[in-house]
């Protein structure tokens, strides 16, 4: 067929602690305008690596410490609504993140703080990518490496491979366009947004576009 | 004899192993230097016990060396110990004089060339001044910088910084210095006497040794007796419970010979608990593995109601046997406690109370949270992890230097 095979990778990550803490929502918001970009992106991406978090869970690192450790239960609600996806960049979504604790901040006129809990901590990561061994050269290939794919691959080629980028989608939905030749395929894939779910619950969004999105087997 | 990586495989989540072997091909040959103060006891000796064959079996080359230390030298970094955790005491000009001519005639007495070197903790820290060549050296801090008694530290940080990273096992321990700084989360070993899997006949026979009855609910601490610990404070959690739920507990903690302050608070826990049969204070040797593994596997809810704590792998340890943890709101339990997923965070004796007898009258839900505490720890906390994390830092240390 002439199909270029497609290298499912995976990754690892080790954590760098920044020195940077927050013990109120003003730190927080200081913080967030001034770190790293890795760091917000880390802050907004690691829960969905950190495996399987139940439905009240917030799915942000600054949603969750607000709703914990400050317990304002608005701001962290509003914060819970970030979804990455509709940034171009994670300068985007420090905007947005930034516009959300302004807003709030001016609208009660006071800095709540994590009187009785502990403070946020900023990190960053740094992430080695390796490849799993596995190439897919169809969609039926694609499918069965998927449905078995431990969950840092899923992570790799979904958020990683993509926003981790500053691109909308990967290269594996590109590969499915351009090379695999699917393009009804590539836009289901592309249509799947991962930033609403857990990865088990993105595997299965995956997989029901690779069962129903395009028309080819 | 398998590989002892392949003994972690089968408690790790498929496609670990195959992860790590993929991390470590690149890394094939390279010389892993560790150096710490003692091969047998403590929880450092006891994590690189492990963790050299498991480099081995992923084809790297590590090696274990130790400090040999005169008693003067190991008085001194005691109080290096506590004065960086935050004791207030005086580094006299005699000390510094010790602690440096022990660490450097180790220096200078053992063979220091590797690809990569990691020093544990204090002792060896001097070692850096030895360092050649591009070989990367890290300093893998086991102890809680946060608050540590500054002219200790300003003598300790002249060391450190010439290291090209550091490890820290919490955000909050660490200090600000200009090298990098990496998190490292402590582990559990699974396959050591405190883990691993127990028959409940020698869970029951242990109970019955230790006199603790195994037919009525156990409320577990495991600690030692320490203020920052607040037995007492479970006391009154557990007479607020008893009010309304039957049930016993158990306090288990190591001994207090050496330690005036651990006697003190062990008095005040007797005290608190003279007269009432259902609770039970054990008082247990630093080798008793096996009967806080089978303590463990019988408690129905496990308390780490600390006010201060390090990481906590007694939280850990009860997460792995499946117990939902009723937990401090600080320090490692609030990064191993998923609020209202596989237990509950508290911050006073009422809120231990109602988390406490929460979980006695739900026994499904007790059940459903232990389950979630054990997944949580074997996709975060078991040694692999510590592995896999040596694994991507020495690439990242590799890759910088390119």
């Amino acid at each position: 067929m002439g199909r270029k095979p497609y290298p499912l990778m995976t990754l690892a990550e080790i954590r760098e602690i920044l020195h940077r803490r927050a013990a109120g929502e003003q730190d927080l918001l200081d913080g967030i305008e001034e770190i790293d970009g890795a760091s917000i992106y880390y802050h907004t991406h690691s829960y969905y690596l950190r495996g399987k978090y139940r439905h009240d869970r917030y799915p942000n690192d600054f949603a969750t410490w607000v709703a914990d450790q400050v317990r304002d239960r608005v701001l962290s609600e509003r914060l819970s609504m970030v979804d990455p996806s509709t940034f171009a960049d994670v300068e985007g979504l420090r905007a947005g993140l930034i516009t959300i604790i302004e807003q709030h901040l001016d609208t009660i006129g006071f800095s709540p703080r994590a009187l009785f809990g502990e403070p946020f901590e900023f990190v960053r990561a740094h992430i080695v990518v390796l490849p799993t061994g596995v190439e897919v050269g169809s969609r039926a290939e694609l499918k069965a490496a998927l449905a078995s794919a431990p969950p840092e691959t899923l992570f790799y080629h979904f958020f990683e491979d993509a926003f981790g980028r500053g691109r909308r989608t990967g290269s594996l939905v590109e590969w499915v366009a351009e090379d695999l030749g699917d393009a009804p395929l590539a836009a289901a894939l592309a249509a799947v947004n991962p930033y609403c779910l857990h990865l088990e619950q993105l595997r299965t969004r995956i997989l029901r576009a690779l069962d129903e999105g395009g028309g080819r087997t | 004899m398998g590989r002892l990586l392949d003994q972690y495989g089968e408690e790790m989540l498929p496609g670990r192993t195959e992860r790590l072997e993929r991390l470590a091909a690149p890394l094939a040959g390279l010389r892993l230097l560790h150096v710490n103060s003692t091969k047998v006891g403590g929880g450092v000796a006891e994590m690189l016990q492990r963790l050299m064959p498991l480099f081995e079996d992923l084809g790297l080359r590590p090696r274990w060396e130790i400090v040999e230390g005169t008693p003067a030298f190991f008085d001194v970094t005691k109080s290096f110990h506590n004065a960086l955790q935050g004791k207030n005491l005086v580094l006299t000009a005699a000390m510094r004089e010790t602690y440096l001519a022990v660490a450097r005639a180790n220096a200078a007495r053992l063979d220091l060339s590797a690809d990569a070197v990691v020093i544990h903790d204090p002792q060896p820290a001097p070692f850096v001044e030895k360092r050649e060549g591009p070989a990367p050296w890290i300093w893998r801090c086991h102890i809680d910088l946060s608050r540590p008694d500054r002219e200790f530290w300003e003598f300790l940080r002249s060391f450190v910084v010439r290291y090209d990273a550091a490890i820290f096992s919490l955000p909050q321990f660490a200090r600000r210095m200009a090298i990098p700084q990496f998190l490292v989360w402590p582990s559990i070993d699974p396959l050591s006497d405190k883990n691993l899997p127990m028959a409940p006949e020698e869970v029951e026979a242990t109970l019955r040794r230790l006199g603790v009855p195994a037919d009525r609910p156990i409320v577990l601490q495991v600690s030692r007796f320490d203020r920052f610990k607040d037995p007492v404070g479970v006391v009154k959690a557990f007479r607020l419970v008893r009010r309304r739920t039957d049930a016993v507990l158990v306090l288990a903690g190591g001994g207090a010979d050496d330690d005036p302050e651990g006697a003190a608070v062990l008095a005040e826990v007797r005290s608190a608990a003279e007269g009432d049969p259902d609770i039970h204070v054990l008082l247990l040797p630093p080798t008793a593995h096996r009967e806080i593994n089978a303590l463990q596997r019988a408690a129905t809810v496990v308390v780490q109601k600390s006010t201060r704590e390090g990481f906590g792998l007694t939280v850990t340890e009860a997460m792995w046997k499946g117990k939902p943890v009723v937990g401090g709101l600080t320090g490692g339990i609030a990064t191993q406690i998923v609020h209202g997923l596989n237990g509950f965070l508290v911050s006073s004796v009422e809120g231990a109370a109602f988390r406490i007898q929460t979980l006695l009258e739900n026994p499904d839900l007790a059940r459903q949270m232990g389950e979630e505490g054990r997944e949580h720890v074997r996709r975060n906390f078991l040694i692999t992890r510590s592995v896999r994390d040596y694994l991507v830092l020495l690439t990242w240390l590799k890759e910088r230097r390119r």
